[in-house]
């Protein structure tokens, strides 16, 4: 237990650098999206902008989360605004977690730190779920501070006191299973494959592929059931304002499965494959 | 006799290492093939083999970095695969890759931290042995001052079987120095020191058996002066006149011709017959020594060649 959380703090002091640039970066470029919101609450844009999205065609109009027939599309709502803002995010924390997830194992192999690490009194079983327990962290931690930020722009901005907290907090906890199914997705195949060092690529090409679908399903009504390939439509953030759908809580307990599959089946091949190279 | 006694004496026969038909392949290549190898506790052992013979698999093998085809490994009698060795040993790699964004001091104390009990002392003891500056971060050392951090964390936990891969490769002569009186130490006090290495003076020097390892099979074990006793002597003449190859042809020796126009070879014959030999040239100088490990690597390696 002692070697266990050794490892932890270590694996939490050495990937914080990289979290502070990710969530800094994306914090500060969130607050100044917000801060264009009253520019877009001014009644004299509304008119043109409402023309522009009707004019923009079905399918791209859902790649960039403004599908006019989805009731709610309204840029003087400060939490589609947020939703709407945050959907590039997503894809950004998403590449974060797949990286973390990736490179949280795959390093210590490229950098044969894994020789060391291996003899000393901590077994592979531990090793592995320590890691898994770093990426865990950084992306609730991610989640949670970014949802604190976002607290704070919508209440400087919020002058009709909208209320968002629920709104905004459905939408947090949602995305969270995406990043914990893309991060494990990445730790899994880092942690099972011999060469490790290819696999955010791959896990990279894996979200776009279906984010592709996603959009693919929402061209055609005979696809629609491809969307169940894309979790990102699937938790389009521009949606923020609806409450959980029964399909919601459905999707959420098939990302978290998958991600506790996919975490078994990395600590069996971390423990049964050669380590050191 | 006490249970406890018994345990005792029962712990005190166990094998250090115990290798049992160790086969390791990557993929069609036999990296290791079929060794067996007992390593008795208080042992200090040197492993010997060229590049690509197998030792840095049996190595890691043997520390369940690697996990085997075929065969078993115990160390104090318990399957590797158990992972219950790690407190009781110490493994120097052949590269030391280090945290490079840590200081020494950082790298140092996050390494203890996996002991129960360091004994802050020693720990201070071989700080000094080998006077590292725990203030640089350990990408701003040189390869050597690398490979000492490197066995700091190794001796620091005083482990009760030291592993090294190649370990005073990149140490400069003091600092081998350092390592190998500290070595000497350890294994007096019961300590078992398994290391391969291409310094074949070192292993003659400091082990008491020896493993040679060939194209991923064990070639010889045995005791390194039963060894250097069994190949005879090492002789070197130097003459201006051709010496005559049916002297070497009888005794099926390999000689070599060095540029100085002496000649050196192992001889493992008669003593007086080669005096004889001798004789008959006008000699500016002959050498009678112990013949070292490097020539008997040699004639392996020769071997292999033919």
């Amino acid at each position: 237990m002692k070697a266990l959380w050794n490892l932890y703090t270590f694996e939490m002091k050495q990937n914080f650098r990289s979290f502070l640039i990710w969530f800094g970066l994306i914090a500060i470029l969130l607050f100044l999206l917000m801060l264009m919101f009253p520019t877009f609450k001014s009644s004299d844009y509304l008119e043109v902008i409402n023309a522009k999205i009707n004019a923009i065609p079905k399918g791209l109009g859902t790649a960039f989360g403004l599908d006019s027939s989805v009731a709610g599309v309204n840029f003087q709502n400060i939490v589609f605004w947020f939703g709407y803002s945050t959907q590039f995010f997503v894809i950004a924390i998403i590449i974060y977690a797949i990286n973390l997830g990736s490179s949280i194992v795959s390093k210590e192999n490229e950098e044969k730190h894994i020789d060391y690490l291996a003899t000393k009194p901590i077994n592979k079983s531990s090793i592995i779920f320590a890691k898994y327990k770093v990426l865990v962290s950084y992306i609730l931690l991610f989640s949670v501070a970014l949802f604190v930020v976002g607290c704070i722009s919508i209440m400087i901005f919020n002058v009709d006191q909208t209320p968002f907290f629920k709104e905004i907090l459905r939408l947090f906890v949602k995305v969270f299973f995406e990043y914990l199914f893309f991060g494990t997705l990445a730790f899994a195949i880092a942690a099972a494959s011999r060469r490790t060092t290819k696999s955010s690529l791959v896990v990279v090409a894996i979200f776009f592929g279906s984010y592709i679908l996603g959009i693919v399903s929402q061209l055609q009504d005979n696809l629609h059931k491809l969307q169940y390939l894309s979790p990102y439509i699937m938790f389009q953030t521009d949606k923020a304002g609806y409450s959980f759908s029964h399909t919601d809580y459905w999707y959420m307990a098939v990302l978290l499965g998958l991600s506790i599959a996919m975490f078994g089946i990395a600590l069996w091949r971390y423990t049964t494959k050669d380590l050191s190279l | 006799m006490s249970t406890k006694n018994l345990h005792h004496k029962e712990s005190a026969l166990k094998s250090a290492i115990t290798i049992r038909s160790l086969t390791k392949r990557y993929g069609n290549i036999t990296a290791v093939d079929d060794i067996s190898l007992s390593i008795e506790q208080g042992d200090f052992y040197g492993f010997i083999g060229p590049n690509g013979a197998g030792k840095t698999t049996t190595i890691k093998s043997m520390l369940n970095l690697l996990k085997i085809n075929e065969g078993g490994i115990e160390i104090f009698g318990e399957n590797v695969d158990k992972n219950l060795f790690q407190e009781d040993i110490g493994y120097v790699p052949g590269e030391a890759n280090l945290y490079d964004n840590l200081k020494v001091g950082d790298q140092i104390k996050y390494f203890a931290r996996y002991y129960p009990n360091i004994d802050t002392g020693y720990l201070k003891h071989i700080k000094g042995l080998f006077a590292v500056d725990e203030n640089k971060r350990i990408a701003q050392l040189s390869l050597g001052n690398k490979k000492k951090v490197a066995i700091i964390c190794a001796l620091m936990n005083q482990p009760k079987l030291l592993i090294f891969d190649e370990v005073s490769n990149s140490l400069d002569p003091l600092m081998q120095k350092n390592l190998f009186e500290e070595l000497k130490r350890l294994n007096q006090a019961g300590v078992t020191i398994f290391f391969s290495s291409h310094n074949l003076e070192e292993v003659q020097t400091y082990c008491r058996n020896v493993a040679i390892i060939r194209e991923g099979k064990i070639i010889r074990t045995d005791n390194v002066e039963k060894i250097v006793a069994s190949m005879g002597v090492r002789v070197i003449i130097k003459t201006k006149q051709k010496l005559n190859p049916g002297f070497f042809s009888k005794h099926k020796i390999t000689h070599h011709e060095l540029s100085n126009g002496a000649t050196t070879f192992v001889y493992k014959g008669d003593i007086n017959e080669l005096v004889f030999y001798a004789s008959k040239y006008k000699l500016e100088s002959m050498r009678i020594a112990d013949v070292k490990l490097e020539d008997i690597f040699g004639e392996f390696y020769e071997k292999r060649k033919q």
